[in-house]
Order: structure tokens, then C-alpha cells, then sequence
């Protein structure tokens, strides 16, 4: 069982952009959930080891959101562990990246991506994106696994 | 290599060279045949004439001695009428005269004399048989004429030749006819004559008298003598033109030449001719024809032996090895060489321009190939610098949004969560942050799209551009559905082009005309298209704004603009971006425009098959 009782892993190095984030789940009452990682690094610890004071997210996640570019270890990276691995490869992974090349869009379903979202410059548009995707994933979807 | 042009021509085709050496060689000897055939009927003709001349001599000669025969013959009976053993009608005096004068005379085949009723008293040759001539034609015509008289031919009854009757009367001085002399001139000389004086063989004498009657044939004379053969066109011509030359075929089928000539005893006409025959008189020459053209027939191989062999050894020989250097240069062997030493004369000089020509190729060959290099090194290099700008261009439009989207969202929050405690002003700057924020937002978005155009792979499909380009235009009207405005889309010609760029550039170009008549009460917008001769184009004119012609050419700059922003929203890529696209269909953009009355924008696409060869199309995606 996870202590810190979050569903939502935000993987985002952009400090900023995370409070925004967060800001748009806190519109949801979902902000107490997130857990955010700084770095590819950061978030596969999180998500794996389960000594480390925040580790074992794994067991309860009900989506992750990845952005793309990251230091150390970069989101297709991230993206390619979760999905090989056999305890984490049935949580939803939602791209959420600055990136509208059809490159990256089709290297990240490629490597098992659930959905993939262009962040909104414009802030209307991003809180938008951000509040319906926690709703979404988190209170409409349900998880394939126990 | 395609072998049909290069085909080996054999040796005797018609192009081949030997065939020509020997085609030369007939076309001299061609003179020396027209000569030797002339020369043939020259002597042909001179042969002819020789012969006419001959016959014609030979006529006459006979003609001669005939007629002497004949006055020798009166001058005899003339001598015999004085003698007393005929004006005495002595019959052994007669036998033992005409005896002697048959033994000298062997032109006499007899000689007789009769008397008046007929009856033969005295004859040499001798004979016991008591003979009657009273009912000979001769002997009748004497008795009339009392002159002489030639009878027709006959066979002799005691010599058994031909010969010809002659009478003659004898009379006593009173002038009563008391005997008639009688002899037969021997013809048969003639035959002997023709045998005797070398005529040709086959050659023939004849002798008529001037009624066309058969006095002396030869050969054959058995079954000519004696026969009136006026219609003989021998004959006829003789009596008609009584001398010269002229040509006869006989039963025989036998041509001859025939001389002939006239001749008179002292009361009557005779006719003689004299038939050579022609192939006789020809075959002389004919033989020296046949023996020419044996000569010239050996002569002609021999020289087109020669030339048969000379042409393969100094024509065809060299040919062929340039012929198989040129094939071996043509398949890029560029170090073959025909070689020294070189031949003298032009097929030597050929050899050896080509030599110094395969120099030039090489030289050229590799110097094409340095630059060839130097061109491929140069193009990777363009090409990784070019990958290199649109990554940097892609990653610095990409970066940007970060900052943008903190600013754009922080100075929102800040409204949002101490709007409270800002005065108006404040707000005011907020707010001009946020619409900086949305302006370089699009800028941005425009940037990557430029960028992304540069890389992206053109994917060609037929397009229907009428449905296109009413699909675009009813989505840009629908934004501003109140506004007095009217789209007029003609017909348009289907185009070959990727579906989403070209739609792009319909939208710019539409979306471009919307903006700049929106200050028009009317606004009217036309989307044309034509068909030319290589390349398709469509226009989209409008009845707005218009610009002033000279900035023609900057309006497809990247950012440029001809209108200020606050008029006219934009970033000014639109047509940066048309251009681009279009540039990659290898098409062309080019626009028309007048101040304040409106402005035409138009793009061409090739009409051939862009599909994969599109500029920048080859550039991979990474």
C-alpha cells in the first residue's frame, strides 16, 4: 500500500508548468493526489523502488502524466520501463509535452502510450486540458488492474 | 546495350565496305565492256561491208566471165558458119571439127549441128544414135530469129551437166538457112568457181535471166534450175535495183549477204549473184568478242580478288579494331586505346584522333568525377547544416512555449488571485501581458509550422480542388457569418499535389482575401483555376485593400507585412508558408495588386507526376 495515497505521478522538470498543473487539478479537488517527479530518474524511483521514503507508487497509480523532455533520463525512456514491465504496464500513461511532431506522437504509441496531449500555450486552454484529463483518468476511468 | 545499332553487317551486306571496294571495281571495268562491245560492232559493221563488197566483186566477176563465155560462144559459131565442112554440110568433117573444138574448149559440154528439119548430121561428143532436135525450143526460136539463141538450162543427154543451150543458124550467101550449130556452155563451172575462190562455205551463186527464171543455182542446183522464181525476194530485188548488195534468208534458215550485178549478151539480160553467208562473214569476230570478254571476265575477278582481299586487310581490318575500341570506350573503358604505330594515310589519322579523343573523355572522365565528388561532399554538408537549422529552428520554437505558457499562466493567476488589490492600471498591463502572450503564442505555432513544413514528407494524391477549396471557405465564413460577402469558386481543374499543404494553402489564401476586405461594404472573392500548357494554375482574387506593387515580392518573406497589425491581425507567415508549400510541389507563387482596389494571389502546380520528386522530399524525419 502506497503511504502517501497519490494516483497522479506528474513527471515534469518545468517548475512552473507543474504548478500549473497543479493548479488545474486543485480546481478538481484532485491536487492532494499528485505526486511530482523533476526528472526521468526521479520518476522511474518513484514508480520502482520501493525502499526509498517515496518509492512503491506503482501499487495505486491511476495514470501518470509524462512530459517528454526531461534531464537524465528522458519520458520515451520512462515510458518504454513502465510499459515492459509486468506490474506497471496497466497504468495509463498520458504524454503531456509542449510537442506537436508527428514523430514524437508516434514513438510514444509506439511504445504504449494511452493518450497523448499537446500542452495548451494559452492558459484558459491549459487549465482546461489539465482539469478534464484528472477528471477523466481519474474519476471516470477505470484501472485494469488490483 | 541495346544490340539492333551496333549490328555486326555481314560480309557481303550491302553497306559492307568490301562489297563496295568490289562494287568499284565493276563500276570500271563497266567502260572497258562498253568498249569492247563497241569495238564488236564496228567490226561487225566493217565486216558486213568487207562481205557486201566481196559478194558484190565476186558477182561481177562471175557476171564477166559469163558474158565472155557467151561472146566467145558467138564469136565460135561466127568462125564455124565460114568454115567449108559446115556451109557443106559435111558430116565427118563436122565430127572430126567439133571434136577438136570440144577437146579444147572444156566450157562446151557438146556441140552438134542440124539440119533445118531437125535431124542431127553431125555431134561431139560422137553418138551411133540418130538424134532430132526439131522440137527443142532453142532450135525452133533459131529457125525464126536467124540469130543466136540461148535456150533454158538442162542436164546434158550426153554429159549429164547442167548447161546452157546456145543455137546459132548457118546460112548460104543467098541467106537461105541451110544447118543450125548448136552447143551447151558448161554452168557447172560456177559451182567449182565458188568452191575454188575461197568463199566461206555455205556461200551461193545464182543466175537469173530478166524474167526471173532460175538459169544456174548453187548449191542445189537440181532443184532450182530451170524455175520461174519471179516473186523470190532475192530475185525481185536483183531485177529491180540491177546492182548492189542485199540480205536474204533461204529455206534453209540460212542468212546470207548477197552482191549482185547485171550482164547482157548481145540480145539478152542476165542477173548473177553471189550469197555469203552472214554468221560466216561475223564469225571472226565474234570469236575475238568471246575471247575479249573471257580476258575482261578473268581480269574483273582478279581484281575484285585483289580488292576483296586489300579491303580486309588495310579497310576492314583497322575499321573493325576501331569499331571494337569505340564499343569497349562506349562501355566505360576509358583506358582503351587503338595504339601506336599508327598507319599512314586517313584510317591511321582516324585511329589516332580517336586515340587523342578517348584522352580528352578520360581526362574530362575524371575531372567530372572530382567534381562529382567534391559536389556530394559539399551536398552532405548542406544537408547536415540544413537538418542542423531546422532542428534549432524546431527546438527554439519549442522552447519558447515553456517560458510563454509560465508567463502567460502566472500573470493569469496573479489576476486571478490578487485582481483585488491591483488599481485599473494594473489590469490594463496584465492584460496587454496576456494578449502579447496569445500574439507570440501564434508566432510560435506559425514558426513550427513553417519548420515542420521543411521536413515533412510531401504524400501526393489526385485532389478535387473545387470540393477543396468550397470546404475551406465554408469553414473560414463561419466564424463571421453576418458579413456581406460573396465567394465565388469557378470551375476548377483537378490538381496532384499532398492534401493537407495544399488545403493549407488554399486557407491561407482565402483567409487572406476574408481579412483584407473586411473594411468593404461588398466584399467579392473569386477562386479561379486554368490549364496551361505545363502547369496548372489558381488565383484567388479579391476587392479588398489591395498593396502597393513594388512590396510584391516581400510579401512571401517570412514575417513581412505590408499592413500594420493593428488593422489586420496576423503574423505575417501565411504567405511565407504558401510559398513554401508550393515551392515543394515545384510550382510557382507570384501576386497582383492594386491600393485600395484589391489584390490577386496565384500558385501553379506542374502538371507531371510530383510523387517523390518534390524538393526536400528526400529529407527523413529524426
Amino acid at each position: 500500500m502506497n503511504p502517501n495515497g497519490a494516483n497522479i505521478l506528474l513527471v515534469e522538470d518545468n517548475p512552473q508548468d507543474a504548478e500549473l498543473v497543479i493548479r488545474a487539478l486543485k480546481k478538481q479537488n484532485l491536487a492532494d493526489q499528485v505526486q511530482v517527479a523533476r526528472d526521468g530518474a526521479e520518476a522511474l524511483e518513484m514508480i520502482f523502488d520501493s525502499d526509498g521514503e517515496r518509492g512503491g507508487l506503482w501499487e495505486n497509480l491511476k495514470v501518470i502524466l509524462l512530459d517528454l523532455k526531461l534531464p537524465k533520463v528522458s519520458g520515451f525512456e520512462v515510458l518504454e520501463k513502465i510499459k515492459n514491465e509486468a506490474r506497471t504496464k496497466a497504468i495509463p500513461v498520458v504524454v503531456l509535452t509542449s510537442s506537436p511532431e508527428e514523430s514524437d506522437i508516434k514513438e510514444s504509441y509506439r511504445l504504449g502510450a494511452n493518450s497523448y496531449v499537446v500542452k495548451p500555450v494559452e492558459y484558459d486552454n491549459f487549465i482546461a486540458a489539465v482539469a478534464q484529463l484528472g477528471s477523466y483518468w481519474l474519476l471516470l476511468n477505470r484501472t485494469g488492474y488490483e | 546495350m541495346n544490340s539492333s545499332p551496333n549490328k555486326e553487317p555481314s560480309r557481303l551486306s550491302l553497306g559492307g565496305l568490301r562489297l563496295r571496294a568490289i562494287f568499284l571495281v565493276l563500276l570500271a571495268i563497266i567502260p572497258l565492256l562498253g568498249l569492247t562491245l563497241y569495238s564488236y560492232l564496228e567490226q561487225r559493221a566493217d565486216a558486213i561491208a568487207e562481205a557486201q563488197r566481196d559478194a558484190v566483186l565476186v558477182a561481177k566477176f562471175v557476171a564477166k566471165i559469163q558474158q565472155t563465155l557467151l561472146q566467145d560462144t558467138n564469136q565460135l559459131f561466127q568462125t564455124l558458119t565460114q568454115l567449108p565442112q559446115v556451109l557443106q554440110q559435111d558430116p565427118e568433117g563436122c565430127k572430126l571439127l567439133f571434136a577438136r573444138v570440144i577437146e579444147n574448149h572444156e566450157n562446151y559440154t557438146a556441140l552438134i549441128a542440124a539440119y533445118p528439119n531437125g535431124r542431127v548430121f553431125a555431134s561431139a561428143p560422137r553418138t551411133t544414135e540418130s538424134i532430132q532436135v526439131g522440137d527443142r525450143p532453142w532450135f525452133k526460136s533459131v529457125l525464126q530469129s536467124r540469130d543466136m539463141v540461148i535456150g533454158e538450162p538442162q542436164v546434158g543427154r550426153v554429159s549429164r551437166r547442167f548447161s546452157l543451150p546456145i543455137a546459132f543458124p548457118v546460112q548460104n550467101p543467098t541467106g537461105q538457112l541451110t544447118a543450125v550449130l548448136a552447143t551447151g556452155l558448161d554452168l557447172e563451172w560456177l559451182g567449182r568457181f565458188i568452191l575454188q575462190t575461197g568463199l566461206p562455205a555455205q556461200s551461193t551463186v545464182l543466175m537469173t535471166d530478166s524474167n526471173g527464171k532460175v538459169m544456174f543455182k548453187y548449191p542445189n542446183p537440181e532443184k532450182y534450175i530451170g524455175k520461174q522464181m519471179p516473186e523470190s525476194p532475192i530475185i525481185k530485188t536483183m531485177i529491180s535495183r540491177k546492182e548492189g548488195v542485199t540480205e536474204g534468208t533461204c529455206a534453209g534458215g540460212v542468212s546470207r549477204l548477197y552482191g549482185f550485178t547485171r550482164f547482157s549478151s548481145p540480145n539478152q539480160e542476165f542477173y548473177a549473184a553471189i550469197g555469203i553467208p552472214k554468221d560466216v562473214a561475223f564469225a571472226d569476230i565474234d570469236r575475238v568478242l568471246k575471247r575479249n570478254l573471257l580476258y575482261l571476265g578473268l581480269v574483273a575477278l582478279l581484281v575484285i580478288a585483289a580488292a576483296w582481299f586489300w579491303g580486309g586487310l588495310f579497310i576492314v581490318r583497322p575499321i573493325k579494331k576501331l569499331q571494337q575500341v569505340t564499343r569497349q570506350l562506349t562501355a566505360g573503358d576509358l583506358e582503351v586505346r587503338t595504339g601506336p604505330p599508327y598507319r599512314s594515310g586517313e584510317l591511321g589519322l582516324l585511329a589516332r584522333d580517336f586515340d587523342q579523343m578517348a584522352d580528352v573523355i578520360q581526362e574530362r572522365d575524371t575531372r567530372l568525377k572530382q567534381a562529382a565528388g567534391e559536389l556530394n561532399r559539399r551536398l552532405l554538408e548542406l544537408n547536415a547544416a540544413y537538418k542542423e537549422l531546422e532542428s534549432f529552428s524546431y527546438t527554439v520554437a519549442h522552447d519558447l512555449r515553456a517560458p510563454l505558457r509560465g508567463i502567460g499562466g502566472f500573470s493569469r493567476i496573479l489576476l486571478e488571485d490578487a485582481g483585488d488589490k491591483l488599481d485599473a492600471e494594473g489590469i490594463r498591463c496584465l492584460n496587454i501581458i496576456q494578449n502579447d502572450i496569445k500574439k507570440m503564442g501564434d508566432l510560435i505555432d506559425d514558426l513550427l509550422a513553417f519548420s515542420r513544413l521543411g521536413r515533412r514528407e510531401i504524400r501526393p494524391a489526385d485532389l478535387n480542388m473545387e470540393d477543396l477549396a468550397r470546404t475551406v471557405s465554408a469553414e473560414l465564413q463561419k466564424p463571421a457569418p453576418e458579413r456581406n460577402l460573396e465567394i465565388r469558386i469557378q470551375p476548377l481543374p483537378p490538381a496532384r499535389g499532398d492534401r493537407e499543404m495544399i488545403r493549407q494553402v488554399l486557407e491561407n489564401l482565402l483567409d487572406n482575401a476574408l481579412k483584407f476586405t473586411a473594411p468593404k461594404e461588398a466584399a467579392v472573392i473569386e477562386v479561379t483555376g486554368e490549364v496551361r500548357q505545363e502547369e496548372t494554375v489558381y488565383c484567388v482574387r479579391d476587392n479588398g485593400v489591395g498593396f502597393e506593387m513594388e512590396y510584391a515580392a516581400k510579401l512571401f518573406e517570412v514575417f513581412q507585412r505590408l499592413h500594420p497589425e493593428s488593422e489586420f491581425p496576423g503574423t505575417g507567415m501565411g504567405l511565407a508558408i504558401v510559398q513554401r508549400i508550393v515551392q515543394r510541389h515545384r510550382g510557382r507563387v507570384w501576386g497582383e495588386g492594386k491600393v485600395g482596389e484589391g489584390a490577386k494571389f496565384c500558385f501553379s502546380l506542374p502538371k507531371e507526376e510530383t510523387g517523390g520528386k518534390v524538393i526536400g522530399g528526400e529529407q527523413d524525419e529524426s
